[in-house]
């Protein structure tokens, strides 16, 4: 754990994303705006001590409504993120255990993988409507494929290690074993590749947003703040680039934390001790 | 030639030595503390003999086989010592010089084939190899021909075919011959270093490994260190015997004389723990060695096999770490109480 | 093809303790893309074998003989394709829920790898609690004591229960294992190699943890092994495998006397000794273990036998009783 703080990467993303996490918790402290409130005399404003991000065409407080914005953002990330973890962990552990049930779960994640970028996302919308759940949904389908991969992968590998036949030999029962036994050692490469769908799920709800799929007008959401800035874009830059270098600064911050756990977590199971002794020898 | 430890090491009169060290000592410079692998070795093999090393883990013999090829992975460093190859000290050679000395003049073979030789590349390529780095002037149609001849020189059957193999289609034993064949692909190595050759090959295959082995000896006048934990290996294939623990070498002899006389406590605890046949002692409870090999980041003063030797004296063994002495001739061994403990 | 006669020891009384009747386990393989089975490899082939109670059955043989499978057949981490597994008169091979709970607490296994056959994550007391639980076998108030009882008895301390598997050292570790396998009472223990990985000098220790264990609980063990001066040190009765079929059984004794096939006598004389004034008729087999995929017709060792004729490629050798006890499947010494 302390390693973990030690781990420039790691901290360096920790740094970065607190500010931005915070100030989506504290958002109603930061700013005395509402971010639908509407203030036609002021739209159009650039940055200023009142508007410190200045206001967009109905005048709403750029600031707020990205502070805000954040909120939705972080939110519906953080629901995919957990939804494609359950989903993803008990589909990826059947099949990684079980040969029948890899069959089909492989086949149907093979298939939901190929659908290129963000084409899935926009078919379920479509098919579902456009609400927050649903965008939420739509990322979970989109996801879970991936994690599917990495806990089977971990699940198969670790099944051939003897200590899971010393477990079968000792009256041991199969779930005990997958759960007692083998979820223990996905934990590494979950995390990591958890934390990267965490920023994948930002540039997908903010894209969904883009597009107009996804957060419902009037709520402001990262992405849907810089579709409606597009036809601004020469007139009021600010209401595309403040959005914009927040997103990007959240995914920097997510990533270089999912880099700074790859990097302590997955050598340390390839144990420092062991390496030694065979240097020794 | 009066460096200190040469005096206690056996007499060698006018025998010729190919590889001759004094004093190395390789040291890991960890996060955990320094970690002394090799620390003083003094040995040399003669000519056209097999010399074999033996030891269990932590004792620091393939850090000293991989330090007289200065092939030490990145904690390790070679801290002192010199490594004379036919007299030449190979500590002073620049890092070109060494490497066109590797897979010619010294060659080596490592225990796990499967991991030494690359998987994507065909037995024949990887002894080719060799050959375009050492023999420039060699022409691909030599080249090819110079690989089925080393393959038949190995014993493999069917060399024609087998160049075209990949590691994964031969056997284990196949695979150790193709990596004696790499070794051999110059010509005549002056000297194999051969870790734990055998170890992960069936018995049969071994004997059929270490027969190899004694025709090159025999036929091209190679010396081999054979390094190894089996002292039955040892016993059968080597001329003289170097035991080392934890970093140094404790019982120096030709091989008759260390199954016949071993004089230091370790190697006669190694010996008698060793299962006997016959029906007098089966299923009788065997000799062992008490406690474990010492952790060599936290090596104890004194004499390092105190903790588990029989005849410890806190008096004479715990002062200081004792020389390695010649007790008879041809015959060294480091123990403060060998005098005492006889037959 | 007769090949189901057992040897039995001729003081015996009564049915085997434990025994192994016409075992067989083919693996099929599978190429392409809609996986077309091409062929079987034959890792069991046909292995009988019996022991008695508290007495060791050694078996040896080299990489591909079929021993691990075998084990692995035995303690039903594989099923066999035909077979029987017989403890004290029944069948338990197929045995399904309470019944197959039950076999799990009487026969046990060893394994040889002491650094993967531990799970890292559970300190010593969880690895030797789950059977505990697992089995219903003590109250929880009481786990601790069990837990402290088994480690003693294989010379560990106590205190070492919070420790994890890489604090521990090679050899302690093993111990851990065949603690493991000791807190369900067994009475049978298959051990798979379980020195090999070890450090030389550690091996006695742990050989002579299984003696004792041996006689203070009546243990059976069946033992595998490669070395076979150990496998005679430690067995009652001696089986050699050779590509999934035994091909020589006998009293140990009678086995070290005089060996009947030709691959016992290489394997024993490919086993350097430390007596090197012996000077010994070496047979140094020709070639390599042909592949299991394929094994040759007739007698299987015909490839590499010094004593092959033309019969032994047309007809398959019986395994027969030779001598008292001692059996062996050749033409030539049966």
């Amino acid at each position: 754990m302390r390693r973990l703080f030690r781990n420039r990467l790691f901290f360096l993303g920790v740094l970065i994303l607190g500010p931005i996490f915070f100030a989506a918790v504290a958002a109603p402290l930061l700013s005395p705006f509402d971010p639908v409130q509407l203030d036609t005399a002021n739209k159009l404003s650039p940055m200023s001590w009142v508007h410190p991000f200045g206001t967009d065409e109905y005048g709403r407080d750029l600031l707020a409504r990205v502070l805000y914005g954040s909120r939705i953002s972080l939110r519906v990330s953080a629901f995919a993120c957990v939804l494609t973890t359950i989903l993803g962990v008990i589909l990826g552990a059947l099949a990684g255990y079980c040969r029948a049930v890899d069959a089909a779960v492989s086949r149907v994640m093979d298939g939901l993988m190929n659908f290129p970028g963000i084409i899935l996302g926009i078919m379920v919308i479509a098919a579902l409507g456009q609400s927050e759940t649903n965008v939420i949904l739509s990322m979970t389908i989109m996801y879970t494929p991936r994690i599917v991969r990495v806990v089977r992968a971990s699940v198969l590998e670790v099944k051939t290690f003897d200590f899971v036949d010393a477990a079968r030999v000792v009256g041991i029962g199969d779930l005990r074993i997958l759960v007692g036994h083998i979820l223990p050692h996905i934990i590494a490469p979950l995390t990591v590749q958890v934390t990267f769908g965490f920023a994948w799920g930002i540039l997908v709800e903010s894209s969904l947003s883009f597009l107009g799929l996804g957060t419902p007008p009037p709520a402001p959401s990262w992405g849907n703040i810089i579709s409606n800035g597009r036809e601004f874009i020469r007139t009021a830059p600010w209401l595309m680039v403040f959005p914009g270098l927040i997103i990007s600064a959240t995914v920097m911050g997510l990533n270089l934390m999912g880099d700074g756990l790859r990097d302590i977590l997955d050598p340390r199971l390839r144990n420092t001790a062991r390496r030694i002794g065979t240097a020794l020898e | 030639m009066s460096h200190p430890s040469q005096m206690s090491l056996p007499e060698s009169g006018a025998t010729d030595r190919v590889l001759e060290l004094r004093g190395l000592k390789t040291y890991l410079f960890t996060e955990a503390g320094v970690v002394k692998a090799v620390d003083g070795v003094d040995l040399w093999v003669n000519r056209a003999e097999i010399l074999g090393v033996v030891g269990e883990s932590g004792c620091g013999k393939s850090m000293m086989a991989r330090s007289i090829l200065r092939l030490l992975p990145p904690p390790g460093r070679i801290v002192a010592g010199e490594v004379l190859l036919d007299g030449q000290d190979l500590m002073k050679l620049s890092d070109s010089q060494m490497q066109s000395l590797r897979g010619d003049a010294i060659a080596m073979v490592f225990q796990e084939p499967m991991t030494s030789l690359d998987p994507v590349y065909t037995a024949g390529n990887q002894i080719e190899e060799v050959l375009v780095a050492h023999r420039p002037g060699m022409s691909r149609k030599e080249r090819a021909e110079r690989v089925v001849e080393l393959l038949r020189m190995v014993g493999i059957p069917s060399p024609e075919q087998r160049v075209n193999d990949y590691p994964h289609q031969l056997s284990g034993g196949m695979r150790q011959r193709v990596m004696i064949a790499i070794a051999l692909a110059c010509g005549s190595p002056r000297l194999l270093i051969a870790d734990e050759p055998t170890t992960a090959l069936d018995v049969t295959i071994q004997a059929q490994i270490l027969e190899l082995f004694q025709r090159l000896q025999a036929e091209i006048r190679m010396s081999v260190m054979l390094i190894t934990h089996d002292l039955g290996v040892v016993a059968e294939t080597a001329e003289r015997v170097a035991v080392m623990y934890a970093g140094s070498v404790v019982e120096y002899a030709d091989v008759d004389t260390l199954f016949e006389n071993p004089r230091h406590p370790y190697t006669r605890g190694l010996l008698r723990a060793l299962p006997q046949p016959g029906k007098d002692t089966r299923k009788g409870l065997l000799y062992t060695i008490p406690g474990v090999v010492p952790n060599l980041l936290d090596l104890p003063r004194g004499c390092r096999f105190f903790q588990r030797c029989p005849y410890g004296d806190v008096g004479l063994c715990l002062g200081a770490e004792p020389e390695l002495e010649l007790i008879e001739a041809g015959h060294s061994v480091r123990c403060s109480r060998v005098g005492d403990i006889l037959q | 093809m007769n090949r189901d006669c057992p040897p039995t020891d001729p003081s015996a009384t009564g049915t085997p303790f434990f025994a192994v009747r016409g075992l067989k386990k083919y693996f099929p393989v599978r190429k392409g893309v809609f996986s077309r089975t091409i062929g079987h490899v034959q890792a069991v082939d046909g292995v009988n074998f019996e022991v008695r109670r508290g007495q060791t059955l050694g078996l040896v043989g080299e990489s591909g003989c079929g021993k691990t499978t075998a084990a692995r057949l035995i303690l039903q981490l594989e099923t066999p394709d035909t077979g029987e597994v017989i403890l004290e008169g029944r069948n338990i091979l197929g045995a399904k829920g309470p019944a197959l709970r039950a076999y799990r607490r009487d026969v046990q296994m060893i394994f040889q790898d002491p650094y993967s056959s531990l799970n890292p994550h559970k300190t010593a007391w969880q690895t030797l609690a789950e059977p505990l639980r697992v089995h219903g076998l003590c109250h929880r108030e009481e786990m601790p004591d069990r837990v402290a009882e088994v480690l003693e008895s294989v010379s560990l301390s106590a205190d070492f229960m919070d420790r994890y598997p890489h604090e521990f050292s090679g050899g302690q570790r093993q111990r851990l294992g065949i603690a493991r396998a000791l807190t369900v009472n067994p009475r049978v223990i298959v051990c798979d190699e379980p020195v090999s990985a070890l450090d030389v000098s550690v091996r006695s220790q742990i050989i002579n943890l299984l003696l004792e264990l041996q006689q203070r609980r009546n243990l059976t063990y069946v033992f595998i092994a490669h070395d076979l001066a150990l496998v005679e040190h430690v067995s009652d009765v001696v089986a050699v495998m050779y590509l999934g079929r035994i091909v020589e059984m006998a009293p140990t004794e009678s086995f070290y006397a005089r060996r009947l096939h030709p691959y016992s006598e290489a394997l024993l004389s490919a086993i350097p000794t430390t007596h090197p004034k012996a000077k010994k008729e070496r047979i140094v087999l020709q070639g390599d273990v042909p592949s299991p995929l394929n094994p040759p017709t007739g007698c299987r060792f015909r490839t590499r036998c010094p004593l092959v004729q033309d019969v032994c490629g047309e007809i398959e050798p019986v395994f027969r009783e030779a001598a008292p006890g001692h059996w062996v499947a050749c033409h030539f010494r049966g």
